[in-house]
């Protein structure tokens, strides 16, 4: 650094210029001079919060707010900052500390004024912008924020505003004065844009901001409206650059860094998506939405100590709780069914609502109406868990009406809504309003597929939205918690006897599997044992893993470097999502402690080549205590045995009741010594695994895990039975009424 | 600057139509080319109207376009496709060969001409157009399926057999091979073969139902649930009809034949239905109906030589005319014009090519009753009541279409336990007392009905009547 120039002066220099980032070294290097260092203090923090680093900028806000204490400069920037963390409380006070030493610092009237008007205190709004005006008449924010409290939402445009408030000002207005705006003035895209950001039909709204983002030579303002906007469709790819931009060009704006990291997340970006949450953490706070997400993300790169951190800090809250109900079942330590168990009361606690009669029912035989609630009606785990068993319920005895909460297409999706008499797409209910509705079709019994997982609504059925409710497949990982939720529909091996402790829901146990496997209709053809191939002499073994990495915890590689150790020759294949992404997979391959020569990284894979991939693996590792569920069935109905650990919770037995179903009890262990010493000795019998390979898939078709006819007349048992028990707690409680009178 | 503009919007648009949001695409190219007045804008947009469905902007977007200098081929290929969309298919075969005559060697203008071609009836040239468009490309599936498709309209049934076997042993996308299926399905069934459509439909089925594209399955569905009414098993036809019925939920045809498996009956026949199902069956249809002992165009005659015998015939209207059957017996009798109604424009390509009716309309007979203002000494409805349920309303709006001494002469099938009932075949049946008490709702009066044979179905005579009925 040059000491000889004046760094305060050159990095004023630079900030007078707009070049906050150039003016950072030079104000660091005079926050050490004894005359100016006060003052380069207070322009580094206020270069930082322009660059929307806004953790880094508030210690010298506050030193200097500290250390100069008739300054009002610190006190508005500080009140600037709270404000962006949408803490509009500390942003109030600031202001005002800024206006006791300063009564005419116009921003922080200015800030005031907004901070009235965003809850709607128009009197308020008013005087301030009145006073900041008596001192500065000419500023154009002040006199479009006060042509808006005025009640013309469109003064500021006619008056040739392009900034973000004025636009959403003007969106206030009726829609049809926004389209006649738009046809006399087809080529101003800030009518299209206020259009645009007025329409209620996410597609309208969508095609209009980008229409005014092209007009307008890419505003960014507008690209991040749009990059939202298109977020609620989660259309995540397209998004993503879009708020980018948005963000370069306002970085402290705390809702569209926390959708980009969103952003990141879903397009399995996990290392980008970390770092972006992280400091909007550092920046914003910790809000909830930022500290959920960003445990996903930590979760997702198989980090699961700092995952559970996090999803600790989000709150009390139920859907804090909910959030964090989907992170502890990876945790090596906490994700056993008592811990789980005690979170899920904890949520439940907080639910409890007062019960909603239901018309008694005391028909036990009568044709029944089953509600289905979940956003995974077509390719994903529920669809393929599930879709078979629908379709084998009797028409005649069963009525089906599905409550979907994500559109999906594809042709699983078709087969769901064929298999169902009525169909219907909600979005963005809330809980009461979605059990109103799904009540007001009187179902008998409704079925959550959703539980606390991504796009799981469990949470609704506190209100009873059906007089019985089950909960089943779908982030079916432990007991929900929820009061009204009756039952947990499962077998013997997920929950054996003496689990009911872990549950708040009865257990309702099927008679053989808790779910039916539907194959893709393109999986591969089952090929030839890889350790016997002509092109491995000498029979090496490989091992595979394709579940994500959520699952694969420290102990599970601890446990997977003993068995590698003791193969001699024998490699592991990963394939999941996350180790696609460059970051995560060098920081997997960094801590993992596995031999770098025998492990083989894979991303992405369409399913085909998926499922595919399997034929170049011999014997499968099933992760602890979170075990595969889809992606054990997949593995079997490729030929590929897997070796499983038995944990507590539900998550951790998936793969157990699987392995018994198709006849595989001894390739279930309940340690780690025994989990290791099993793939050691299935490695060592190749010709056992051969066979056992070239029969498997057939052996899995005939077992009750594939055979849907059967599963169809033990869920519709299982179904009458919590109905009949219903019918009879109703008779009960009628004539119990009764003698009471 | 706008230039610029311009181009993004254009661009932005492709890559909008490409990922297939043609929705969003849209207002980008309606601004390019009314505010931006970029005459390559219009032909984009009139496509992108065309994948939204939306013929009438499609048309007004055209006009625009060839005003402003936009590209007159695509323009106008835009154009005669709308027009198709809308049932003009005059106007889209207007188009289509001015679209050729713009750009002779335009593979979407020679193909909307060889469609065009095809729906109105013309379906040798349609084969040699579609037929010179796959020459060019033969392993280029749509091409392929295009020209099958027009053979089918035409009959040719070995050479559609023989060209979708050989598109089969080709490397298609799961679409196509689905589509080929179909077709060859279709085709078995069209030729007279339901035993072979059904084994193809069901082998194809099995195949594909689980990832096919909805509408192939459904089609797939439908071809098994006919080749089982026409084999007479009608009880397992019912869960091939409603499960297409299920994946095409918007289709009335469907909905219409999924009633007759259970759901309440609609009171009468959707249109979708009645064209969809004789522009299926229009070639093979008089020689399957003739080959059914088909008797109502005789019967017709010689009900008309009774109560008219002498002189020439006033102006007649034939309801429901299909290819034309009642025309050639009443030939020798008409003096004074024979308007032939038909849904179907397959069947009403078959009607004029027998030279006899003086005008055919392409409409649904309500709508058409609804506009007419002629009166006809004599108004004939053979065998298209079986397609109502209800009929006093039809009847109703017929009666002022009769002279004073006009007659109203029609067929049904008989047999309904109520007024009216919709059978597992798709059509109605009535009975006499339903049938007197519309027509004196109608405020007709009876003057004949006859119990008669109408024709022969699965080996058993089919029992009907034949009335007639003036004001």
């Amino acid at each position: 650094m040059n000491h000889m120039a004046n760094p305060l002066r050159s990095g004023l220099a630079a900030l007078a210029a707009g070049r906050a980032e150039a003016a950072l070294p030079w104000l660091e290097a005079g926050l050490d001079d004894p005359r100016d260092g006060p003052l380069a203090r207070l322009n580094l923090g206020m270069a930082l919060a322009d660059l929307g680093r806004l953790g880094e900028a508030l210690p010298y806000l506050t030193a200097t707010a500290r250390d100069c204490p008739g300054l009002a400069e610190p006190r508005f920037r500080l009140g600037q900052i709270a404000a962006q963390r949408l803490d509009a409380s500390a942003a109030r006070r600031h202001f005002e500390a800024a206006l006791a030493r300063d009564p005419c610092h116009v921003m922080s009237l200015a800030g005031l004024a907004s901070l009235d008007e965003a809850v709607g205190d128009t009197r308020g709004a008013r005087s301030f912008v009145l006073q900041a005006l008596l001192l500065a008449p000419d500023d154009d924010g002040l006199l479009r924020l006060l042509a808006r409290l005025e009640g013309d939402p469109l003064a500021a445009l006619r008056a040739g505003a392009t900034d973000a408030a004025s636009l959403h000002a003007a969106a206030g207005a009726p829609l049809a004065t926004l389209e006649a705006a738009c046809e006399a003035a087809p080529l101003d895209w800030r009518w299209r844009a206020a259009l645009g950001l007025a329409l209620p039909d996410p597609d309208d709204a969508i095609a209009n901001l980008r229409l005014a983002a092209i007009l307008s030579g890419d505003d960014p303002g507008l690209l991040g409206a749009l990059g939202q906007r298109l977020m609620g469709q989660r259309r995540h790819g397209e998004a993503a650059p879009l708020l980018a931009t948005a963000i370069a060009a306002n970085p402290a704006n705390a809702a569209l860094r926390s959708q980009y990291g969103i952003a990141l997340l879903r397009l399995h970006r996990l290392a980008e998506a970390r770092a972006v949450l992280e400091a909007a953490v550092t920046d914003f706070g910790p809000m909830p939405a930022l500290l959920s997400n960003l445990a996903l993300a930590l979760a997702g790169q198989g980090l699961q100590d700092r995952a559970l951190d996090v999803a600790r800090r989000i709150g009390d809250g139920v859907v804090a709780l909910g959030s964090l109900l989907g992170i502890q079942p990876y945790h090596p330590r906490d994700g056993n069914a008592a811990a789980l168990h005690s979170t899920a009361c904890r949520l439940g606690a907080q639910l409890r609502l007062p019960e909603r009669p239901h018309p008694p029912g005391f028909n036990p035989q009568r044709r029944l109406r089953v509600a289905l609630l979940g956003a995974g009606f077509g390719r994903h785990p529920v669809g393929w868990l599930t879709l078979a068993g629908i379709e084998a319920l009797p028409r005649t005895d069963f009525e089906i009406i599905g409550h979907s909460l994500r559109p999906q297409q594809d042709a699983l999706a078709r087969r769901f809504r064929a298999r169902a008499d009525q169909w219907h797409e909600h979005s963005r209910l809330g809980d009461a309003a979605l059990a109103d509705t799904i009540r007001a079709d009187a179902p008998d019994i409704l079925i959550d597929l959703g539980g606390h997982g991504e796009g799981g609504r469990v949470t609704a059925l506190a209100h009873r939205a059906a007089p019985v409710q089950i909960k089943w497949v779908g982030a079916q990982s432990a007991t929900t918690g929820v009061p009204g939720v009756d039952w947990m529909l499962t077998d013997r091996w997920q929950t054996p006897p003496g689990y009911e402790a872990h549950y708040t829901e009865k257990l309702l146990r099927l008679a053989d599997g808790y779910v039916c496997y539907t194959p893709p209709p393109w999986g591969p053809e089952v090929g030839s044992l890889p350790a016997l191939r002509v092109g491995n002499p000498r029979g090496h073994v490989t091992f595979g893993c394709f579940n994500n990495l959520a699952k694969i915890t420290p102990d599970v590689l601890v446990a997977w470097a003993a068995i590698l150790d003791a193969v001699p020759g024998s490699r592991l294949v990963l394939r999941t999502h996350a180790l696609g992404d460059a970051g995560t997979s060098s920081d997997f391959m960094a801590r993992c402690g596995l031999d770098p020569a025998r492990l083989e990284l894979h991303g992405y894979a369409p399913h085909e080549e998926l499922l595919d991939g399997y034929n170049a693996i011999d014997i499968a590792l099933d992760p602890f205590p979170y075990a595969g569920g889809l992606t054990a069935c997949e593995a079997l109905w490729m030929g590929v045995p897997l070796v499983a650990m038995a944990g507590t919770s539900f998550a951790g037995r998936h793969a157990v009741s699987h392995l018994n179903n198709v006849g595989l009890r001894d390739w279930v262990t309940d340690s780690a010594p025994a989990y290791i010493a099993r793939a050691v000795t299935a490695a060592a019998d190749l010709p056992g695994l051969a066979k056992l390979r070239a029969g498997l898939r057939g052996r899995m078709e005939a077992s009750p895990l594939m055979d849907a006819p059967k599963f169809g007349v033990s869920l519709a048992a299982a179904l009458r039975h919590a109905w009949r028990h219903r019918c009879y707690e109703a008779l009960a409680a009628q004539s119990g009424a009764g003698k009471s009178m | 600057m706008s230039a610029a503009i311009g181009d993004r919007l254009l661009d932005e648009a492709a890559r909008l139509v490409a990922a297939r949001r043609p929705a969003e695409a849209r207002p980008l190219l309606r601004s390019a080319a009314a505010d931006l007045r970029l005459p390559a804008a219009w032909a984009p947009l009139a496509q992108t109207l065309l994948m939204l469905n939306e013929p009438e902007a499609v048309i007004e977007a055209c006009d625009a376009g060839l005003a402003a200098g936009g590209d007159r081929a695509a323009l106008l290929v835009a154009r005669a496709r709308a027009h198709g969309g809308l049932g003009r298919l005059q106007a889209a075969l207007a188009d289509a060969a001015d679209a050729v005559a713009a750009a002779p060697r335009d593979d979407a203008a020679r193909t909307v001409l060889g469609q065009a071609l095809l729906n109105t009836g013309r379906r040798d040239e349609a084969v040699a157009v579609l037929g010179e468009l796959w020459r060019e490309a033969p392993e280029d599936a749509p091409r392929a399926l295009r020209l099958i498709d027009a053979m089918l309209a035409a009959g040719a049934h070995p050479a559609v057999a023989e060209l979708a076997e050989w598109l089969l042993t080709l490397d298609l996308t799961p679409l196509h091979r689905q589509q080929s299926l179909a077709l060859a399905a279709q085709n078995a069934l069209a030729s007279g073969a339901p035993a072979d459509a059904l084994a193809r439909a069901r082998a194809a089925l099995a195949a594909h139902a689980a990832a096919g594209e909805p509408q192939w399955v459904a089609a797939l569905h439908s071809i098994a649930g006919h080749a089982l009414i026409r084999l007479a098993r009608h009880a397992e036809a019912g869960p091939h009809i409603l499960a297409a019925h299920r994946l095409m939920p918007g289709d009335q045809y469907l909905a219409h034949l999924a009633a007759t498996a259970g759901a309440a009956a609609p009171d009468r026949a959707s249109d979708d239905y009645v064209r969809h199902l004789f522009d299926g069956y229009a070639a093979a249809f008089e020689q399957s109906l003739l080959g059914l002992g088909y008797r109502a165009p005789g019967l017709i005659m010689h009900l008309v030589e009774e109560l008219l015998p002498a002189g020439p015939l006033g102006a007649v209207l034939d309801l429901g005319c299909g290819t034309g059957l009642v025309g050639v017996v009443l030939h020798d009798r008409l003096g004074n014009g024979l308007r032939g109604v038909d849904l179907s424009g397959a069947m009403l390509a078959e009607a004029g090519a027998k030279g006899v009716y003086t005008s055919l309309e392409q409409a649904d007979i309500a709508g058409w009753l609804a506009r007419d203002t002629e009166r006809y000494q004599l108004v004939i409805a053979a065998d298209v009541f079986c397609y109502f349920g209800a009929l006093a309303d039809t009847l109703t709006a017929i009666r002022p279409r009769l002279l004073p001494d006009g007659l109203l002469i029609f067929t049904v099938e008989a047999g309904a336990t109520g007024s009216w009932e919709l059978l597992s075949s798709g059509r109605y049946r009535h009975s006499a007392a339903g049938l007197r008490v519309a027509l004196t709702q109608a405020g007709l009066e009876v003057v004949a009905m006859r119990s008669e044979v109408l024709r022969q179905e699965n080996g058993q005579p089919l029992d009907g009547f034949l009335v007639a009925a003036r004001v």
